[in-house]
């Protein structure tokens, strides 16, 4: 429905409608980017975005910590027999065997269901031999398709895409979007080059977790499970209109936030993530075969 | 069947009492047959010719043509003449040389694009009774060579099939609503299917006008740019029952002008008109015998003598009460038709709806009494009698009903049957107005701004608008587009403008007047262990009006008890007991004037504003009546709160000094307004673009405490019609003036100062309701006299003064 302002000027148009003068259109909004975090414009074939890269470690100091038991897990699961091997789920086996050169966690912050802008995307991946956290930003509408093109090109190397609901939500967005921009058709650089395995988080965090949690939301795992908590967090539903206003008045204070959030929320499902390996493969190491089945 | 047979049956009938008023013949045709310029391919006419189809009619052929020509068509011919095919066979045809070649058929309603389907899967398979209820599976049915794979997609379509069709149907029938919500605000999930999209079919296009209309334009502006954007750019394939302008119907809604084939080549049976008015009652000769208890006497009488019979009626309780009638008088003269009557409408569940019409296709039911709900373009064959209970208010419906009996070799009938309102009373009695009046115009404005702007934002959600995007939606769209803007409901960026919110706004603007809540009637069920059982659905805005608490609810002739009405959970719970009467729900309207928002001295001695207005409806207590006797038994009181429509209005008050002049020529001014609303409703439908279900009007003193016409838009919020006529006063009124002075009757017609202004009552029994009278043409006539030409009388009155003095 229309808001009441509208309608009423939309009345005071319809009155004169036989009368029409089409008033000059307004000129285009200037968007600042100065409270924006420090990140550049990057240029694609398809016009230009938002981007900024920094180490994961700057923003979460347990990182060493994992990546050494993943380095452990690695190991192990090289040496295990093909039978006990095959008891772990075999998306985390690629994820182990893969980890962490040729695998992406990605998380999409957009304006709502089905159907609506992507604005933002946080992908963590290897770059310069150390996991990095890109996250690319359109500072308006029309930076999507830029957006859009630069994720599928950071995802090009990658085997093992890792979200949370990705599944259901992320990657399809992706696809929708693509289609809608018409990206595939008029780049070459983007087809064919799909990661081969999805790793849904919320579908192995159900397997491991739903009978002790409350529910399986990322929040919900990140408190109970990473004994991890937020404060000052911006709550999802006001990120779509967070980012209306920022494209209106060009004041990122709020971009920040949900930048912050999305950073979060990918750390999250990084810890999830290894958690889930390293458990995983404890289990073949403690458990013989024969009694798992 | 033997009309003339029938009809002297009936003169023969001790109860005939010169109640047939007039006798028309309509002659039979031939058919015309013409050849295509090059044939249909081989697999195409196999599947015709399976069908008993070997020739093609002229306006097939004309039809086909155009199609392969590359021109949008509306094709505007007869029920069962063929209709469908003049679009068919053009889509299957391309269809045979281009696989990935897609068609999208629009339907105005569920029960039709089922119907179609039903259709299309017996010419595609050979088969007679395909598998609707899973329709995937007739995909295994059709044989492998050809590449048809049609599938319905609307709200009743399962999700586990969704996927399939999106990704595979080439054919897919569906509405507008679902093309407006589900489908086009999610494209690239359909990109596949709008590349290669190369016809888009508008079945029934005359329904599409007014509000519906205007937000269909829209709705066809947003696929034209979503094709675009995919590199299609579609056909429009239309048909239309006869009404006035068909062309520039379809050219309004698609926004390009069609090929417009109209010359029916289908061969008819002669058929016989006859206008019926029911007996007089004796000592009261404005009363009549009830035009339903003749339905029920015309239709055992035709289907004793072999005639398959349909009776339309007004209302959903006067199909029930003929069938029901109907089946008792069949069962007392012990004929074994008697359990092959049923009664149509909406609200029955769509599996029983099916069944009757396949049972009604194939002869095995022989009489049916319906609502309109039968008029569009269900295919139930060609039955060999129409009776129509009451005029249906319309030419164009008149001949759409009475064009449901009609053998292509064989003699049909229909009967009008008229009932008290004036205006049924005034065509029986002039056959020549009846037979020579045209149909109506179809109205429809695509600019409409309230319109405009929800599907602009729509528009903007489905793809950035740019400068040709706005183009395509017409002049008024850059404005409305700037008032959005400045409204912060759509951002500028870049050139462009994008939808500023996150949920598809497509979800919250319906194509409709009214909401498509459902209250579903539920039948308590007398063993504790089985669950109740929901029996029929009826909307939200009739429920207090049928199935309140103590109602008698009438579902297939069998009373049903209301025992609860749950507004909140939208469920009645009704019982089945037999009863001896049924319930008539007694209704209190109001329009009350909540806010004024402006006024302006229009015309001297006169007051005009604009504003909000609550119009309000709500059962306060029912009748019981005995069935068949029509005795009042009792009455009983409910308690339900009233329905609301806030919308906007105008409201027009004669001053003081054109009242007296009224009362001097022994007129009243509020008879003078009564007759002027009901131009009123007429006439701003051609300013403002709308169609007259669009806008009403009541004539009341209770708000000004004098008599004041209110004219309000029937659309929550209102969508400028009452407005256009509060800033057109003065044309408005002279093209009442036109309308009034121009018509050749002597005391008011139903075409100037008669036409009733009915809010459609759908359930009750209007055997039981009254008619209002038509105004005296004359007292219009003097009040438009006065209110245009003031300067004359004040004149001529100081004049008198000043003689006096």
């Amino acid at each position: 429905m229309l808001s009441g302002e509208t309608l009423s000027q939309l009345r005071a148009f319809s009155k004169n409608r036989r009368v029409d003068k089409n008033p000059p259109a307004p000129e285009g909004h200037r968007i600042s980017t100065s409270s924006l975090p420090e990140g550049q414009f990057i240029k694609t074939p398809f016009g230009k975005h938002w981007q900024s890269t920094e180490p994961v470690i700057e923003q979460w100091d347990r990182l060493p910590k994992w990546l050494e038991k993943m380095a452990r897990c690695k190991e192990f699961l090289a040496r295990a027999e093909p039978d006990n091997r095959s008891n772990i789920n075999n998306v985390f086996q690629s994820f182990i065997e893969l980890f962490p050169d040729r695998i992406a966690l990605l998380d999409l912050e957009t304006c709502g269901f089905a159907g609506s802008v992507v604005f933002q995307a946080g992908i963590m991946l290897m770059q310069d031999r150390q996991l990095q956290l890109v996250q690319l930003l359109a500072t308006d509408y029309s930076q999507e398709p830029s957006l859009l093109y630069q994720l599928r090109k950071l995802l090009r190397s990658i085997d093992v895409l890792v979200t949370f609901n990705g599944k259901s939500f992320d990657w399809p967005v992706i696809q929708d979007r693509c289609i809608m921009h018409r990206l595939d058709q008029s780049h070459p650089d983007l087809v064919n080059h799909m990661p081969t395995v999805h790793c849904d988080l919320l579908h192995h965090s159900r397997r491991h977790w739903k009978k002790m949690l409350p529910n399986c939301k990322l929040q919900t795992i990140e408190t109970y499970v990473c004994d991890r908590h937020r404060a000052g967090d911006i709550p999802g539903r006001d990120i779509p209109s967070a980012y209306h206003n920022y494209v209106r008045s060009g004041d990122a204070w709020q971009m920040r936030s949900v930048l912050h959030h999305n950073a979060l929320d990918l750390i999250t499902s990084l810890e999830i993530a290894m958690k889930i390996a390293c458990y995983e493969t404890s289990m073949i190491a403690t458990v013989p075969t024969t009694d798992r089945e | 069947m033997e009309i003339s047979a029938l009809i002297e049956l009936i003169k023969q009938h001790p109860a005939y009492q010169q109640q047939i008023m007039h006798h028309e013949l309509l002659d039979a045709r031939d058919g015309q047959f013409k050849s295509l310029e090059s044939p249909l391919p081989v697999a195409l006419s196999q599947l015709l010719e399976q069908r008993g189809i070997d020739n093609l009619f002229s306006h097939q052929v004309d039809s086909i043509e155009a199609v392969r020509n590359g021109n949008d068509l509306v094709v505007v011919t007869g029920t069962a003449s063929g209709k469908t095919l003049c679009y068919n066979i053009p889509i299957l045809e391309t269809c045979l040389s281009d696989p990935q070649a897609r068609a999208l058929y629009l339907y105005p309603t569920k029960a039709l694009a089922q119907d179609q389907l039903k259709g299309l899967l017996q010419l595609l398979t050979g088969v007679d009774d395909p598998l609707l209820n899973r329709p995937l599976d007739n995909w295994g049915q059709i044989p492998e060579q050809l590449p048809f794979k049609p599938g319905v997609y609307d709200g009743d379509t399962p999700t586990s099939q969704r996927r399939r069709i999106k990704a595979e149907s080439n054919l897919v029938l569906s509405n507008p609503d679902m093309l407006h919500a589900a489908i086009l605000p999610y494209h690239p999930k359909w990109a596949r299917f709008f590349s290669n999209l190369q016809y888009v079919v508008l079945d029934e296009v005359h329904m599409y006008r007014g509000i519906l209309g205007a937000n269909v334009a829209c709705v066809l502006r947003r696929l034209k740019r979503v094709c675009q954007h995919y590199g299609s750019n579609p056909q429009f394939l239309s048909t239309s029952a006869t009404i006035a302008n068909p062309g520039e119907l379809v050219n309004k809604l698609i926004g390009r002008a069609p090929v417009v084939v109209d010359n029916d080549g289908s061969p008819r049976g002669r058929k016989h008109f006859i206008l019926w008015n029911p007996s007089e009652l004796g000592c009261d000769n404005l009363a009549r015998a009830s035009a339903n208890d003749d339905a029920v006497w015309w239709m055992c009488e035709a289907i004793e003598q072999g005639g398959q019979t349909l009776a339309f009626t007004r209302t959903r309780q006067a199909a029930e009460l003929i069938s029901r009638y109907a089946q008792q008088r069949l069962f007392d003269n012990q004929s074994p038709h008697h359990n092959r009557i049923c009664a149509y409408r909406g609200g029955y569940l769509p599996i029983e709806r099916r069944a009757m019409e396949q049972d009604l296709f194939q002869g095995r039911i022989r009489g049916v009494a319906s609502t309109n709900a039968l008029e569009l373009g269900v295919d139930v064959g060609s039955l060999d009698v129409t009776l129509l209970v009451h005029y249906p208010g319309t030419i164009a419906s008149t001949w759409q009903q009475a064009g449901r009996s009609g053998r292509r070799n064989d003699e049909s009938l229909s009967v009008l049957l008229a009932g008290n309102e004036p205006v049924d009373q005034y065509m029986i009695r002039n056959p020549e107005y009846f037979f020579s009046q045209s149909p109506e115009q179809a109205v429809v404005d695509p600019e409409n701004p309230y319109v405009l702007a929800n599907h602009l934002k729509a528009a903007a959600f489905e793809l950035p608008l740019d400068d040709d995007g706005l183009t395509e939606f017409g002049e008024c769209a850059t404005p409305i587009t700037d008032i959005l803007h400045n409204n912060h409901e759509l951002n500028h960026v870049a050139d462009k403008y994008y939808f500023s919110g996150g949920q598809n706004p497509a979800h919250k603007i319906s194509l409709r007047h009214m909401s498509d809540n459902t209250f579903s009637i539920v039948e308590i069920s007398k063993d504790p262990d089985l669950p109740n059982k929901v029996i029929a659905n009826v909307d939200a805005i009739s429920a207090p009006e049928l199935v309140y608490p103590e109602a008698v609810y009438l579902h297939h002739g069998e009373t049903f008890f209301i025992r609860e009405l749950d507004l909140e959970g939208r469920v009645a719970y009704a019982e089945r007991q037999e009863m001896d009467y049924y319930t008539q729900a007694v209704l209190d309207s109001s329009v009350k004037i909540q806010h004024e928002l402006e006024s302006r001295p229009a015309l001297p001695d006169t007051s005009l504003a604009f504003g909000e207005v609550d119009v309000s409806w709500k059962t306060i207590s029912f009748k019981k009546i005995k069935f068949s006797t029509r005795e009042n038994v009792g009455y009983g009181s409910v308690d339900i709160p009233a329905q609301n429509l806030p919308t906007t209005a105008f409201w027009f008050t004669p001053g003081q000094a054109i009242s007296d002049a009224m009362q001097q020529a022994s007129f009243k001014v509020s008879e003078g307004l009564c007759g002027l609303r009901n131009l009123v409703v007429v006439a701003l439908p051609m300013l403002a673009m709308c169609d007259n279900r669009d806008i009403s009007g009541v004539v009341d003193s209770k708000n000004l405490g004098t008599p004041t016409m209110i004219i309000y838009d029937r659309f929550p919020g209102g969508l400028g019609y009452s407005e256009q006529g509060y800033s057109r006063l003065t044309d408005l009124l002279e093209l009442c003036e036109e309308l009034v002075s121009n018509c050749q009757c002597d005391d008011g017609c139903p075409s100037c100062v008669g036409l009733p202004n009915l809010r459609p009552a759908i359930h009750s029994d209007p055997d039981l309701t009254r008619g209002y009278p038509i105004p005296d043409k004359h007292a219009t006539s003097k009040l438009l006299q006065l209110i245009l030409h003031t300067e004359a009388s004040v004149g001529s009155a100081a004049e008198v003064l000043a003689a006096s003095h």
